[in-house]
């Protein structure tokens, strides 16, 4: 099949303990769709990209990357669940960077670049290295390529992270809530980074975010979720100006009361 | 008593030929434990409760005995069995499997103080979950715990003339020997004594570089 979704929640049910934090979720995106999931804390948003990113393993349900099931394969007709290898192909479908940014501070910023394409893909290192440079001309921090992590201030790291992320080649890329560690004035750099490269490439992207200009500039599609469930599913217009449930009428005015 | 310099010199080299099987026993014993705790520590990190259990329990029954009674029962009780170890093997292997017991906490102290943000971000990048632990997380997990396990390798130091009771011909055993045969506890003892201090202490000063080292790399 040559048009099949990039992901596909099918049935998802995921706790913790006894809290639900996602109930029968269904979600299709399309190859190179920009999708953003906004919604109160604790509501699960977050649970979706880490499902995706084989972080979390759901209850139950199936969770498709490309037509393919993530955690199940078939064998001798049966669904059984999917070796080690598989799960890692999988996995090397998708990057994801992190609210916390997650750098490995006993690497410098150019080794925390290289260190997966190197170790993970096999690279040779100098075309490792080679790449790892021109991400980091990329997102700006040229200079930077020998500092340690804890000499970049909080947008910088983010932007290693995503250089970080991007250095393997992902087929998806899921954005955690990258900007709410960071001043409003880094992070409006760090989103107009991500905002340009989400022009430049062809990549599904997901984003979790609390920003609502950057989710109308850069979403196709935007989802409203609360308590574990798609509450509202549409383009930015449709979901942000002109949301059809009182719930997320709601969390908007909150929100835009809020900045 | 007065102190005889001329008979410490002449017993001089039989106690630092103890003191060579005195180091060998600590440095060999603490590979073991360094080896051995980090095995502990990682089983600890499994999410197999049954795995958790058991390690936790093994770690727990070696703590709680006596090490003087670990080391009587490998050199005295075992060969009942039908396993005979040498007297040295025996200490370097109990002492080891002792002190294992404690690196163990020590690692899972520095291991629980990785923040789980550096797991998922090494599983992100997928790496395999060795690539990870010995990557990424005990790279982090060991400079803060140096001191810890100086602390550790001093202390395992400092018991090593329990092996002389299971007729290792350490430092102290040497020393008592002499005693035995001349009657002058004096100067053997104080030597041990003092060897072992000075010992502990290039060791501590040793450990304090090594950590300020890794903090100026930083």
């Amino acid at each position: 099949m040559n048009h099949k979704a990039s992901i596909e929640f099918a049935n998802i049910h995921k706790s913790y303990q006894r809290t639900v934090v996602l109930e029968n979720l269904n979600l299709t995106v399309a190859p190179g769709e920009h999708v953003v999931i906004i919604g109160p804390s604790g509501s699960g948003k977050s649970t979706i990209l880490r499902l995706l990113m084989t972080l979390e393993k759901p209850d139950s349900g199936e969770i498709l990357i490309e037509g393919e099931s993530v955690w199940h394969t078939t064998r001798d007709g049966r669904n059984v669940d999917a070796s080690p290898a598989h799960i890692r192909r999988m996995r090397g479908k998708v990057g994801m960077v992190f609210q916390h940014f997650n750098l490995f501070p006993h690497l410098r910023v150019l080794q925390n670049i290289t260190e997966a394409p190197i170790r993970v893909m096999g690279m040779p290192r100098s075309q490792a290295v080679r790449r790892a440079t021109d991400l980091l001309d990329r997102v700006g921090l040229a200079d930077k390529a020998e500092a340690w992590p804890a000499e970049l201030s909080g947008g910088q790291k983010q932007r290693v992270a995503i250089a970080r992320a991007l250095a393997l080649q992902p087929r998806i890329m899921l954005f955690d809530e990258i900007t709410s560690a960071l001043d409003p004035e880094i992070a409006g750099q760090v989103l107009q980074l991500v905002l340009d490269l989400a022009k430049q490439t062809e990549m599904t992207m997901l984003f979790v975010t609390h920003q609502m200009r950057f989710a109308r500039q850069i979403a196709d599609r935007v989802l409203f979720f609360d308590r574990g469930r798609i509450i509202e599913n549409g383009t930015p217009e449709q979901v942000l100006d002109h949301p059809q449930q009182p719930r997320t009428r709601e969390f908007l005015n909150n929100v835009f009361q809020a900045s | 008593m007065m102190w005889n310099w001329s008979f410490a010199w002449h017993i001089l080299p039989t106690i630092l030929h103890g003191m060579v099987i005195t180091i060998e026993a600590t440095i060999l014993g603490m590979l073991l434990a360094l080896v051995l705790g980090l095995f502990w520590a990682g089983l600890l990190l499994l999410p197999n409760r049954w795995i958790f259990w058991s390690t936790h329990g093994i770690t727990e029954f070696i703590r709680d005995t006596p090490l003087l009674i670990q080391l009587f029962f490998c050199y005295y009780v075992l060969p009942e069995i039908g396993i005979t170890i040498p007297a040295l093997l025996t200490g370097i292997t109990v002492l080891g499997i002792n002190y294992s017991a404690y690196t163990a906490e020590v690692y899972r102290a520095g291991l629980q103080n990785i923040p789980r943000g550096q797991w998922d971000a090494a599983k992100a990048l997928n790496f395999t979950t060795w690539q990870t632990f010995t990557r990424i997380i005990l790279p982090q997990a060991i400079p803060p715990i140096v001191p810890a396990m100086g602390n550790n390798l001093i202390a395992m130091f400092k018991d090593t003339p329990l092996l002389s009771t299971i007729t290792v011909m350490e430092m102290l055993d040497r020393a008592m020997i002499i005693g035995d045969k001349t009657f002058r506890y004096l100067e053997p003892l104080t030597m041990v004594g003092i060897l072992f201090l000075i010992i502990s202490l290039m060791a501590s000063a040793l450990i304090g570089f090594t950590q300020r080292k890794i903090l100026v790399r930083r």
